[in-house]
């Protein structure tokens, strides 16, 4: 008992003491993860909505800003208004939340790029020498700035397929909408099912979806595809839908054809039906033999 | 044992014996009697009343709702399979493994159970509303449903307990009609037909014995059948309170305490009015007693884990039902019922001095009125408490009041069981002569002259 302590206590140690040389190197970032930035300026109400997300998934850990006391891990937490976080460009820190690295989650799955912007909002708000880098920087947000966009889709059935062209007005002239971020639905009963992640158009205004070919559609594989302009307050409501009938056929079974529990008298079970047969049939036999005993006693001399 | 005693000793033995059992028969029982059913006959026309009242309005005169469609008649129909189960645990369970002390009160155990058994049919039939509806299982019953399996066990186990009851009648009819030539007639045509012939041939007692244990074996599975199938009906739901693996055994359980307390009940009552306390005398009360904590030790060990396991999990839904079990608007039946109903008849029935019968009675009593309570707070509080909120309904549904009609039926319903048991215990020896007999020595020869 006691030699088994000692050894799970050295390996316990062993185990901490690898994981520090491990992670108290520098974390390093990309140089292109560095240079993304916020695609919407920070402003209040980012930074309103940073601080609720702080308060309800970082501050467990780091605490409470300004505070100075993170939990007491290694590697350290550190506070977010530290000089630590403030020495780091937007980039960096987005990086950092979005992939996380041993005691510090990824928050990939769990918070949109928009939260986890508003976060950086937030925590920059704590940074006094801290200059906006949306307005730093334009040419990194070069999304299409003119209007009235219009979408055409061409679908390519044999290979499940779409391409969405988006062309839209800008000073005057028709021009394709480049770096326009496109979804893709499909209408399900309740709503529109999402098709994968929102695809940027590219310079001449395209982008390609491609489907899984193991779409349910309707009795004749039939399925109704919608694509949406994702940033509808920028351009307004931009849609087009397609009806295409490379869907997996629905075959309805109704549960009430099978013989089951819960069928209808004429949908027994088998097993269940032999079950109640057999017990009731040989309990009434018994019975049966027994009126029979009663009826041949006055003979039995 | 035979063998020491002469012809003259023997015949003495027997006579004192057959005179001792019959005479509860023929005696006038006068005043008491007259009393008893005139109690009955008062409680009886109340429920014709009622039931008139119900067939001609319909099932609205009671206080069933939408939410609480299973009320007091369920409740009481649980209660009534449940006192008939003891027939099997006597007559079966205890007399196939050879014991001896049930010998005085087997047939009593059997009467009970015939009454309740015949009697939860019919508080089915009560709790259709509209008799007529009980064709309605035959032609849309579906094997899958509980209910059709119930009709059928209820109606088998009837059946199994009435040939229980008539087959060691036999010998006895044969006796009875030999020492009674006078009697009316048809009580004559009665016991000659029910004794199907017997005259005492040493085959006729083999076919006996034979039929009676072959039907003893039978009615071990088809008891157990009667009682699980009636917990199915509720624990083949999901519901909150219902939803739960050992209904089965825990209603079988609950059902053997419910049946030897009404034995006790109808011991004490015969002891007395039909004076045989050298049958039923202490060391039977003595044996029952025992027998009776041992049930319902068996039954609390259920108990706890019908409510403690869930209790612990507190599972959403659960919570709320459990809590108003526990301390909220329900707490006063469930621990009246919990405690007069199993705990305190364990604790006083452990010392020999409360295993008498006067003590007994009362214990047994609070059993009784526990055992009721308890199917009714299994019945009604689940419903009061279902999965998806009680709304847009008249206020009245959020609670289950029972109106006086529905009360007058229930009760109704109990009068019948003892009438019954009534009519059985004067048209019918309440302890085995012929049993008696061979146990005091008397040979068969002497028993048949
Ligand atoms: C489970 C604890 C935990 C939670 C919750 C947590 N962090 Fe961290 N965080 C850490 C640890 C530990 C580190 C240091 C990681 C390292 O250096 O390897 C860290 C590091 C960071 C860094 C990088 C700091 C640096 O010096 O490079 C940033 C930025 C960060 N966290 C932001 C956040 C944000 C924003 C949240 C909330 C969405 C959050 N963290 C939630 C534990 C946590």
């Amino acid at each position: 008992m006691n030699r088994y302590n000692t050894l799970k206590h050295i390996a316990l140690a062993l185990t901490l003491t690898i994981s520090n040389i491990g992670f108290s190197q520098e974390w390093t970032v990309p140089e292109d993860a560095k240079s993304v930035v916020s695609s919407v300026p920070f402003s209040e109400m980012t930074q309103q909505q940073g601080k609720d997300l702080f308060n309800a998934n970082c501050k467990s850990c780091h605490g409470a800003i300004g505070a100075n006391a993170p939990l007491p891990l290694n590697p350290s937490p550190g506070d977010p208004a530290s000089e630590r976080f403030a020495a780091q460009v937007d980039g960096a820190l987005f990086f950092k939340i979005t992939n996380g690295r041993a005691g510090m989650p990824s928050f990939k799955n769990t918070l949109s790029d928009a939260d986890r912007w508003a976060l950086i909002s937030y925590i920059r708000t704590f940074h006094p020498n801290y200059k906006g880098a949306v307005a730093e920087n334009p040419s990194a947000v070069n999304t299409f700035k003119g209007g009235n966009i219009q979408m055409k889709v061409s679908f390519d059935d044999e290979k499940h397929m779409a391409t969405v062209n988006l062309s839209g007005t800008e000073n005057g002239s028709v021009v394709p909408a480049s770096s326009v971020r496109v979804g893709a639905f499909v209408q399900r009963y309740f709503g529109q099912m999402k098709l994968g992640e929102p695809i940027k158009t590219n310079a001449s205004g395209v982008a390609t979806f491609e489907f899984p070919t193991d779409l349910q559609g309707d009795s004749i594989g039939q399925l109704k595809i919608i694509f949406k302009l994702i940033d509808e307050d920028k351009y307004g409501l931009v849609v087009a839908e397609q009806t295409v009938n490379w869907g997996e056929k629905f075959v309805y079974q109704n549960p009430l054809d099978q013989n089951a529990l819960w069928g209808d008298r004429t949908a027994v079970p088998t097993w269940l039906l032999l079950s109640y047969f057999g017990v009731v049939l040989s309990v009434f036999a018994v019975i049966g033999w027994v009126v029979l005993q009663l009826l041949k006693l006055k003979n039995l001399k | 044992m035979s063998g020491m005693l002469n012809k003259e000793e023997s015949k003495s033995r027997f006579d004192k014996i057959a005179d001792d059992l019959i005479r509860p028969m023929t005696k006038n029982d006068g005043l008491s009697l007259q009393i008893w059913i005139f109690l009955l006959v008062t409680v009886l026309s109340l429920f014709g009343y009622a039931y008139f009242l119900q067939l001609r309005d319909g099932l609205g005169v009671t206080g069933l709702h939408d939410y609480a469609s299973w009320g007091m008649y369920i409740s009481n129909f649980v209660f009534f399979v449940a006192s008939s189960l003891v027939g099997m645990l006597i007559t079966a369970v205890l007399g196939l493994i050879g014991i001896k002390w049930i010998t005085p009160i087997a047939r009593i155990a059997e009467i009970v159970a015939v009454a309740f058994a015949m009697m939860a049919g019919l508080v089915i039939v009560f709790d259709m509303g509209r008799p007529d509806r009980l064709l309605n299982v035959f032609i849309y019953g579906r094997l899958q449903s509980p209910i059709v399996w119930d009709l059928t066990v209820v109606t088998s186990y009837t059946i199994i307990s009435l040939l229980l009851l008539i087959l060691p009648l036999i010998p006895d009819l044969a006796i009875i009609k030999r020492r009674l030539p006078n009697a009316p007639k048809w009580q004559l045509l009665l016991w000659n037909i029910l004794s199907f012939g017997f005259v005492g041939t040493p085959a006729q007692y083999k076919s006996i014995h034979k039929m009676v244990r072959v039907l003893s074996i039978l009615i071990v599975p088809v008891a157990l059948a009667i009682h699980t199938v009636t917990s199915w009906l509720f624990a083949s739901t999901l519901r909150h309170g219902w939803d739960s693996t050992i209904f089965g055994p825990y209603f079988v359980s609950g059902a053997f305490v419910a049946g030897v307390a009404w034995v006790i009940l109808a011991m004490y009552f015969f002891r007395h009015q039909y004076n045989l306390k050298a049958y039923l005398h202490d060391e039977v009360f003595d044996k029952v007693g025992k027998l009776l904590v041992l049930v319902s030790l068996v039954y609390l060990y259920f108990n706890i884990n019908e409510f403690l396991v869930p209790a612990y999990k507190m599972k959403a839904g659960d919570d709320h039902h459990i809590l108003t079990l526990f301390t909220g608007s329900w707490a006063g039946l469930f621990w009246f019922s919990q405690i007069f109903g199993n705990i305190l008849p364990i604790i006083l029935l452990l010392f020999k001095r409360m295993r008498k019968p006067g003590y007994m009675f009362t214990i047994a009593l609070l059993v009784i009125m526990g055992a009721w309570i308890k199917r009714y707070i299994i019945v009604v509080p689940t419903q009061l408490h279902p999965h998806l909120p009680i709304q847009n309904v008249p206020e009245a549904f959020h609670v289950y009041t029972p109106t006086g009609p529905e009360i007058a039926i229930t009760l109704g319903t109990i009068g019948m069981a003892i009438l019954i048991m009534t009519i059985l215990a004067k048209i019918f020896p309440v302890i085995s002569i012929w049993e008696t007999a061979e146990e005091a020595g008397v040979d068969h020869e002497t028993i048949n002259q």
